[in-house]
């Protein structure tokens, strides 16, 4: 079930109506049902193998409490196989058998792995993750293992985030499941107000960029250097209205239930570098990388000093790219994260006295937007259809300036760079960027729901009125999905 | 819980009067329009026609067969209510609708050809249903094609016009009279092309191979059947008239055409419906006729319309 669907529009008040009318000791199970029915809305069978993770996790975490020495490791490693296995048959079986295959042809070897048609069951990445961040919290003895049944499925399949996040941490949300949650009304409003934002993101912004979007992307041999760099500057505010508006919209529904997820972006595309654009993008995500990836890595390579941070960074990013989707472009695009954060890590220094001969504003503007290009050079090979693609359409950047210089010179116009695409809907694209940075702005360090609050019955009402008629009138509906729901 | 069930009440009810007044003075002010998508549709909406001769059909009647021609050479009062990319269903729905608000008309020349039996998952042109969604049987024919207009669409205020501002500023416009309407160059519902030929058939062709599914589909062919009981059990003339499509519009096309003839003959001869068959006609096998593989142009319109009256005199006596 999509957020942005009329299913979801009765779905959402009758489940947090019920929730608030049962008698508390119920409402897991209310829960739990709703979950199910939100998840089966998608591809009903594939419940089974929500199931069979979570009693896998909730009998591996009371074994591991109750385990002692290497067999507390055993029942761990049990776990992560289980679901890694889970993970890599439905969601890498395919490309695995696919690049197998090809090193076989390559060697001359007369053998080939069965290809299977497997369809990916929506939000496996998450909900695995989620469930693994169970089982090692408990292994590290910072979570007890919860004993009810019910209340574990509800923590892996909880419906808000089951499909795309936020990857919650069992310190963060299990609790919140043994909680009365009584009905309050300034959770209400400020879940209602996320949800409201959230749409406005993803119907009226994301939808309306990917429009602009696919065709650049579908047709990479003949779109114009400046098709590219418009393309992919607009995927970067689609996918993050797209994501973020998800997110809202989750944290929001919980919220109005009183559950408080953790939030997952902070205004990403204001970051100086790309180490702190992964503490503001998918934190969910990036966060817990960090914890069970990269710091143990890092840990376990100490004494390599400064090469052991650099390689942990590198396979960390790569497992983040791979995580993504089974395809050589989500590796190379989570290389080429690796790789700038390892020359963040090796130039910290040097880039610290650069730019201190700078004044603080241009030096903060000049980082901005470094990092900013760099994270749409690798959107570039994420968008595309296949590395090949997104090679073409890197070679095609630099074209600009000679396109740029064309339209000065009046031998082609803007229209003719653009190809089909209207010179119009790439302006009221702009228009939606402009404004959701000007959002940012007025944001400052608080949240956009925590700026509306502060603000006059009047004009709060006036911005309720006027975001939900715009969602209303120009929000697209037609089942677009999320895009980070294939992942 | 009160006090946020209060509030959403409130957001409704300052919400829902305001959206279904705009809804209502859009509706109205499109069902005024003389714009080309919504022309027809009004004349049929407002009891405008009212001729003892009507053409039905989809793009084919609609962009060639010309009631000013018919109308001159016949001494008859014609109309022209076919409509682009329509499907048989979308045809017999607007007679349907054409029925409910005009009287019966005498003759019905009715366009055939290759997708006389064919169906498809598209509605072309979607928007020009909005204002009339109420309608049951725009309703019943926006559900059968992919239900391009759901639920919501039909039953939220102002929700149809999702994405169509355009349509809201046009509707207020024309229904407070303010500023310069859209107009239309349309002749009796009749819409002849006169840009150059367009080479799109051969290109979708190359992409896409034998493009043109125009195969005869069981459904279809009932309710053509249905469509010509009712004409005879009314006491309707029907007339089938194949205009002209080049010749090498065939390689387009998934199934035999002469099968459909064939079958179009059957029901001629079954039901004594003169046909008139302009198909494989070779004077009009040339671009220099046509504004794509299938439609002719205002050129070819107009010599085939002056040999279609002609044709015709036998058959439609001239009003009294």
């Amino acid at each position: 079930m999509l957020f942005n669907s009329f299913q979801f529009l009765l779905f959402f008040p009758i489940v947090t109506l019920l929730y608030f009318l049962l008698p508390y000791q119920f409402r897991w199970f209310h829960l739990l049902v709703a979950s199910c029915v939100f998840y089966m809305a998608f591809v009903p069978i594939y419940i089974l193998i929500l199931f069979f993770t979570i009693i896998i996790d909730y009998v591996a975490g009371i074994l591991i409490e109750n385990a002692a020495g290497s067999r507390r490791r055993l029942y761990l490693l049990m776990s992560i196989i289980a679901n890694v296995g889970i993970l890599v048959f439905f969601k890498y079986y395919n490309f695995l058998s696919v690049n197998i295959n090809e090193v076989f042809h390559f060697v001359h070897v007369q053998a080939a792995i069965p290809l299977l048609n497997i369809v990916l069951p929506i939000g496996l990445s998450f909900h695995t993750f989620q469930a693994m961040s169970y089982t090692i919290e408990v292994y590290r003895s910072n979570q007890k293992p919860e004993r009810h049944f019910g209340i574990y499925a509800l923590y892996v399949m909880f419906y808000p985030q089951l499909v795309a996040g936020p990857i919650e941490r069992p310190q963060n949300l299990l609790h919140q499941f043994h909680e009365p949650h009584p009905f309050n009304y300034d959770d209400f409003v400020v879940g209602m107000r996320r949800i409201l934002w959230g749409l406005f993101k993803k119907a009226v912004i994301a939808d309306r960029l990917s429009l602009i979007v696919a065709p650049i992307y579908k047709d990479p041999q003949h779109c114009s250097g400046m098709a590219t760099v418009i393309g992919t500057v607009f995927f970067a505010f689609q996918i993050y209205c797209d994501f973020s508006g998800y997110s809202d919209i989750a944290l929001g529904t919980a919220r109005v239930m009183g559950f408080k997820l953790m939030v997952n972006f902070n205004k990403p595309y204001n970051a100086k570098s790309i180490s702190e654009f992964w503490r503001k993008w998918h934190i969910s995500l990036s966060s817990w990388l960090s914890d069970y990836v990269f710091n143990s890595m890092a840990v376990s390579l100490r004494n390599y000093g400064l090469a052991a941070v650099v390689i942990s960074a590198l396979v960390t990013f790569l497992v983040s790219g791979f995580w993504h989707g089974a395809a050589w472009k989500y590796i190379v695009w989570g290389a080429l994260h690796g790789i700038a954060i390892a020359y963040e890590l090796l130039t910290r220094k040097s880039r610290k006295k650069l730019f201190k001969k700078i004044p603080d504003t241009i030096g903060r503007i000049i980082s901005v937007v470094l990092t900013f290009s760099y994270v749409c050079f690798t959107y570039i090979f994420f968008r595309a259809n296949n590395v090949h693609d997104a090679v073409v359409m890197v070679k095609k950047v630099p074209g600009i300036f000679p396109e740029i210089a064309g339209i000065a010179r009046h031998s082609h116009t803007l229209a003719q760079l653009l190809g089909g695409i209207s010179v119009s809907s790439v302006l009221v694209g702009f228009g939606y960027i402009l404004f959701l940075e000007l959002v940012h702005k007025l944001e400052g360090k608080e949240n956009i729901t925590e700026v509306v609050a502060a603000k006059s019955k009047v004009v709060r009402w006036s911005l309720y009125f006027l975001v939900a008629g715009t969602v209303y009138l120009f929000g697209i509906f037609n089942s677009h999905q999320f895009i980070y729901f294939q992942f | 819980m009160k006090k946020a069930l209060t509030n959403l009440l409130l957001f409704a009810f300052f919400s829902l009067p305001v959206l279904y007044a705009v809804q209502y003075i859009a509706d109205t002010g499109l069902k005024q329009s003389k714009a080309q998508y919504f022309n027809t549709w009004n004349d049929i909406y407002n009891s405008k026609i009212n001729t003892d001769v009507v053409i039905c059909g989809a793009s084919r009647a609609k962009l060639v067969i010309s009631p000013k021609i018919l109308d001159s050479v016949l001494h008859i009062s014609s109309y022209n209510i076919g409509i682009n990319g329509g499907y048989f269903p979308v045809q017999d729905a607007l007679f349907k609708i054409y029925l409910q608000h005009n009287k019966k008309p005498k003759y019905i020349i009715q366009n055939v050809d290759f997708m006389t039996f064919t169906d498809g998952n598209n509605l072309v042109d979607a928007e020009q249903y909005i204002p009339y969604l109420s309608n049951p049987i725009i309703s019943d024919l926006t559900d059968h094609y992919i239900q391009r207009y759901t639920w919501p669409e039909k039953h939220f205020p102002l929700f149809k016009y999702n994405n169509h501002f355009n349509f809201i500023k046009e509707g207020f416009s024309l229904y407070f009279h303010i500023g310069n309407h859209a107009s239309n160059k349309l002749y009796k519902g009749f819409a002849p092309i006169t840009t150059p030929f367009d080479d799109y058939f051969t290109l979708r062709m190359q992409k896409e191979g034998d493009f043109i599914r125009n195969n005869i589909q069981k459904n279809i062919d009932s309710e053509f059947v249905a469509y010509l009981d009712f004409c005879k059990a009314n006491d309707i003339k029907l007339i089938f008239v194949y205009g002209p499509v080049l010749r090498e519009a065939r390689a387009f096309m998934r199934a035999d055409t002469s099968a459909i003839t064939r079958k179009l003959m059957q029901y001629a001869q079954q039901y004594n419906i003169p046909f008139l068959n302009y198909v494989d006609e070779p004077s009009w096998n040339s671009k220099q006729f046509f504004a794509d593989h299938i439609h002719a142009n205002y050129l070819g319109s107009q010599a085939f319309n002056e040999r279609l009256a002609n044709d015709l005199k036998g058959i439609i006596p001239a009003a009294q």
